[in-house]
């Protein structure tokens, strides 16, 4: 096997508010290989941007808390690292790209400053390299490099998602941390910084992870996917055979939402009801409320990680528990 | 740039217009008669309406307007009756003194200035730095002290923290003096302190609650994913941002300061604007009332004119705002032009 | 408000958001009430109104603008000789003190409570009601009306709004009525900025929109689907306005523009008591405090409305 860049164990992070605990990533286990690359897909509210967070060691100090768990990365716990330690990987070797470009960079330092800052911060050149190797940066993202004494509102949400992704590629990272990169943009940007990012991970040699809500984002770029659901992994594998043969039934429910051109439009089945409230999880399976193939025990027994042929899945159907009707369509249907 | 300045000054001139017309028209409006007023107690109502005429206060009222705005020129022989106008800084003289009334606020000014700027410094100085460590330290003793410390600045009456001052340090301490003048030092430090209380609280709410919402922002997450250490991204990433809304505000708090140098000079009797404002109102002193109040609202519209350049110099989004928004004018211009 | 919501012809849009209109009220009000700060607020204004509504039943309104010269400046708790109106004598505990003229400070201050909550009420309803009808108006028709408010409200605020009160009361004469006038006018622009930009946000939401699909006239629309709907932020600008008029009818009294004495009023009482400053300290102190206390109990309601209604700022 690959060389492990990094190694999530058990993962479990909590948010504490006046009202109360918000459990939101609850004891994932996540590998990713040197180069590899690996989508983390699930709906709004998830936990996919929380595990992003504690990788970052990002989390809000007061109110967030990593309560169990490893993060490994090349071997030591970022969970356990001092601060400054934490900081000389942020932005250098671990970076992340976020969600809103519109709102990510800072409005009163230009685009140039703020791509060099971060190549001074981890002392990679000295302030008159550091703006040459962002005049670079800029280009390699496809920006005429004279557009580095421009504001960031001269800029349009594109562009300035490529800035960011200059930001985080500029100490060329061993890790990129993308959330929802494209999910701000318009459709047509959306497919070039995909492609973008999906071009320069290659070039750069960079290990990838790719969260999004959307399976089609994630099935153009990565190897690996994990299905997240209401703070748990509740499927793991190869892209492929994930999407040719889903074995959970929520992934299968994502599946069959992603609208297809060749696909009547009346039998798209986007999965009814809701996530559960974070702070108060139902007992047994999670999935159970939603799920077209709950069976009785389902609402009682919470299902352990099952590893099929190097795959992994969290679902009674598989323990054997209760039979497996999957691809039927379920009760519902 | 130029071109900004350029056009943010025309802006205020219709502001100026209404101003001064509020102003004016109060003055007409006013019950008193300027007329009886300079005429001994036995004037005939002949007598009156003869004065009227030599003031021009038998004009019709728009009339007058302009003639505040651009001079009058009495029909009287008395020179004392005519004046330039506001835009030559002449607007007659005092009934009390008669003395030209810009000739006397011309001369106090200075004194209300240097009060006015030294409070001014005096709260940025403790306001900024308050307001940060409050922000920063949410929740924490430092930032529970600022914000009782600002909330009761905030509600007491300068009139009063002003005399209670002179209680303690006049009266109990003798460490300061108790009437202040601009040529002593020492003498000013109570008024600049009672001054400064109402806005040092204010900034310092201002910056702590700016500087709240701008640690919330996205960009800052972006610094800190950068590996930029905690108090470089306050440095760098924050605090800029945080200020700009803090300076406008500072601009609008020149305004209270003008209004609070008013009642601090009275309770230090301190010879500035303020004092002759209020010895001119009570003693019905019309064209005094009148310059003094245009004077200072003048001085305010110019210091929120300062302010909004500084704003541009500092924000560079205002500055691409109007530059695009002159370019857009300018095409349409030209379009029509043509 | 959430009644007036549901109009005859409510439509299923609007019947919605004023179902969401209640739990967010509910919401706030529950958070509002986790503010012990902002509870004692509440408490000392209800206290200051209670003592403005019975403050007969403490002291008659004659007693305490009658001279008692020769009880001039009694220090705090002394108890002294009083002539009565018909001739007799009585004792008379003075809990505050006397002022220059005999007439107890603690009665003074509670019939100047009244003179203040008049004036904090009266100038705010005023300028809410006449500024927010402008910034509604201003907001939804938008075109010249917007403008013209837009450029009389500007001007207004070029004016420092003390200097401005002062302006007019020194132009009108210093009475009760010209006070609440030239407080209430500085009041207004506040309010037709907070409105407009209010009006600007819901103008075009969904439930007003079916609302004038529905035909609903536009005095309607803004009467009864807007303005409840822009009630939160013009709640918490009366509660800090009534502060800032409270502070500016005392600054003028203070100036002597104000409340004439023998009137009651706490800041014509410090404007008497500046003169005795060395001698008689307390005349000085507690109308100060009572100013205070106000002020400050109406600034804590307004941070605690404002941080109930935008609770991000607090986490
Ligand atoms: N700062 C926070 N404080 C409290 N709860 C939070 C915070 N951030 C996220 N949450 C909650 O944690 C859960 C997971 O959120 P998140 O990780 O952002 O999900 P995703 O990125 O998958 O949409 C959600 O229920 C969200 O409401
Ligand atoms: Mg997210």
């Amino acid at each position: 096997m690959d060389e492990q860049l990094l190694s999530i164990q058990n993962l479990t992070t909590q948010y504490l508010t006046d009202e109360s605990v918000i459990h939101a990533v609850n004891g994932i286990n996540l590998h990713l290989a040197k180069g590899g690359s690996l989508g983390l897909v699930g709906e709004s509210g998830a936990g996919k941007t929380t595990t992003a967070y504690s990788i970052m060691g990002l989390l809000p100090k007061l109110t967030g808390k990593i309560t169990q768990g490893k993060i490994l990365f090349e071997g030591k716990d970022l969970t356990r690292l001092p601060e400054d330690e934490m900081r000389k990987i942020r932005g250098n070797e671990i970076s992340m790209i976020f969600q809103d470009p519109m709102t990510s960079l800072n409005p009163i330092l230009t685009v140039g400053d703020q791509i060099a800052e971060v190549l001074e911060i981890h002392g990679t050149a000295d302030t008159h390299a550091a703006l040459a190797k962002a005049g670079d940066m800029l280009e390699m993202v496809g920006i005429p490099r004279d557009r580095m004494h421009e504001y960031p509102h001269q800029f349009s949400g594109g562009m300035k998602q490529r800035v960011i992704i200059a930001i985080a590629l500029a100490c060329n990272p061993k890790l990129l941390i993308a959330d929802e990169p494209t999910t701000a943009l318009d459709v047509t940007i959306q497919a070039q910084v995909l492609r973008m990012i999906r071009d320069l991970k290659v070039k750069l040699d960079t290990s990838l992870i790719l969260i999004s809500h959307n399976l089609g984002v994630v099935a153009q770029v990565c190897e690996n996917v994990a299905i997240m659901y209401a703070g748990r992994i509740v499927e793991y594998g190869p892209l492929r055979e994930v999407f040719s043969r889903p074995l959970h039934p929520y992934t299968e429910g994502l599946l069959n939402s992603i609208p297809r051109i060749e696909v009547d439009k009346d039998r798209l089945s986007p999965i009814r009801g809701m996530m559960p409230d974070p702070s108060t999880m139902p007992h047994g399976c999670i999935f159970k409320p939603r799920c077209p193939y709950a069976a009785a025990a389902c609402g009682t027994r919470a299902p352990h990680i099952t590893e099929i042929s190097g795959r992994s899945v969290m679902c009674l159907m598989h323990e054997g528990v209760i039979p497996n009707t999957m691809g039927t369509g379920g009760h519902h249907a | 740039m130029t071109r900004y300045i350029f056009r943010r000054l025309l802006m205020i001139v219709p502001v100026l217009v209404g101003v001064t017309f509020i102003v004016f028209s109060l003055t007409y409006i006013s019950p008193g008669d300027p007329a009886r007023m300079i005429l001994p107690q036995d004037a005939t109502d002949a007598d009156i309406s003869h004065m009227r005429h030599l003031m021009g206060l038998d004009e019709p009222f728009l009339l007058q307007y302009v003639h505040f705005l651009f001079g009058f020129k009495s029909p009287s022989e008395d020179a004392s009756f005519s004046y330039k106008g506001l835009l030559a800084l002449d607007l007659g003289r005092s009934y009390v003194s008669n003395r030209p009334v810009f000739k006397t606020i011309l001369e106090r000014f200075p004194n209300t200035a240097l009060l006015a700027i030294l409070a001014l410094i005096l709260s940025v100085i403790l306001s900024i730095p308050a307001g940060i460590i409050s922000a920063t330290h949410q929740y924490s003793v430092s930032d529970m002290v600022v914000s009782i410390l600002s909330l009761l600045g905030l509600s007491m009456p300068a009139f009063w923290l002003g005399m209670i001052l002179i209680w303690i340090f006049s009266v109990k301490l003798r460490i300061f003096p108790s009437l202040a003048n601009p040529a002593n030092l020492k003498s000013l430090v109570l008024p600049v302190i009672t001054l400064a209380t109402m806005n040092t609280a204010v900034q310092a709410r201002m910056t702590r609650s700016s500087m709240l919402e701008v640690i919330r922002q996205d960009y800052i997450r972006t610094a800190r994913a950068k590996g930029l250490d905690e108090k470089k991204v306050i440095r760098k990433h924050a605090l800029n941002n945080a200020l700009i809304p803090v300076v406008t505000v500072i601009g609008l708090q020149v305004g209270q300061l003008l209004v609070g140098a008013v009642l601090t000079e009275t309770v230090f009797s301190y010879p500035g604007i303020g004092t002759i404002m209020v010895d001119a109102i009570q003693r019905k002193d019309t064209p005094q009332i009148l310059a003094s109040v245009v004077f200072v609202a003048i001085i305010f519209a110019l210091v929120n004119l300062i302010v909004d350049i500084v704003y541009a110099f500092i924000d560079p989004r205002i500055k691409a705002q109007y530059e695009s928004m002159s370019k857009a004018r300018s095409n349409g211009a030209a379009r029509k032009g043509t | 408000m959430e009644k007036k919501l549901r109009t005859p012809h409510a439509t299923r849009p609007s019947a919605r958001k004023s179902a969401k209109q209640k739990t967010a009220f509910q919401e706030f009000w529950r958070r509002f009430k986790k503010n012990r700060l902002a509870v004692a607020g509440f408490v000392i204004v209800v206290i200051y109104i209670l003592m403005a509504i019975f403050a007969d039943l403490f002291f008659s309104y004659d007693f305490i603008t009658e001279n008692q010269i020769s009880n001039a400046f009694a220090p705090p708790l002394t108890t002294a000789e009083i002539d009565l109106n018909n001739g007799a004598t009585a004792q008379h505990l003075y809990i505050l003190g006397a002022d220059n003229f005999g007439r107890d400070i603690l009665g003074r201050i509670i019939h100047g409570a009244r003179v203040s909550m008049v004036i904090g009420f009266t100038t705010i309803a005023f300028a809410g009601i006449v500024g927010s009808a402008l910034g509604a108006i201003a907001g939804y028709y938008g075109g010249k009306i917007e403008s013209v408010i837009m450029r009389g409200t500007d001007i207004l605020l070029a004016i420092p709004n003390i200097l401005f009160a002062l302006a007019i009361v020194a132009a009108l004469g210093p009475s009760f009525q010209n006070l609440l006038l030239a407080i209430g006018i500085t009041s207004i622009p506040a309010f037709v900025r907070l409105m407009r930009a209010s009006v600007l946000t819901l103008k075009n939401q969904e439930f007003i929109e079916a609302a004038r699909a529905l035909g609903a006239r536009d005095f309607r629309i803004i009467v009864r689907h807007i303005m409840p709907n822009c009630m939160a932020p013009i709640i918490v600008q009366a509660t800090l306005g009534i502060a800032q008029s409270i502070l500016s009818a005392t600054s003028l009294s203070f100036l002597g523009l104000g409340i004439q004495p023998p009137s009651p009023e706490w800041g014509n009482m410090l404007s008497d008591a500046r003169s005795y400053i060395s001698y008689a300290p307390h005349t000085l102190l507690f109308p100060g405090l009572a100013i205070m206390t106000v002020i400050l109990a109406y600034n804590l309601i307004g941070d605690g409305l404002r941080d109930a209604l935008d609770p991000k700022l607090k986490r």
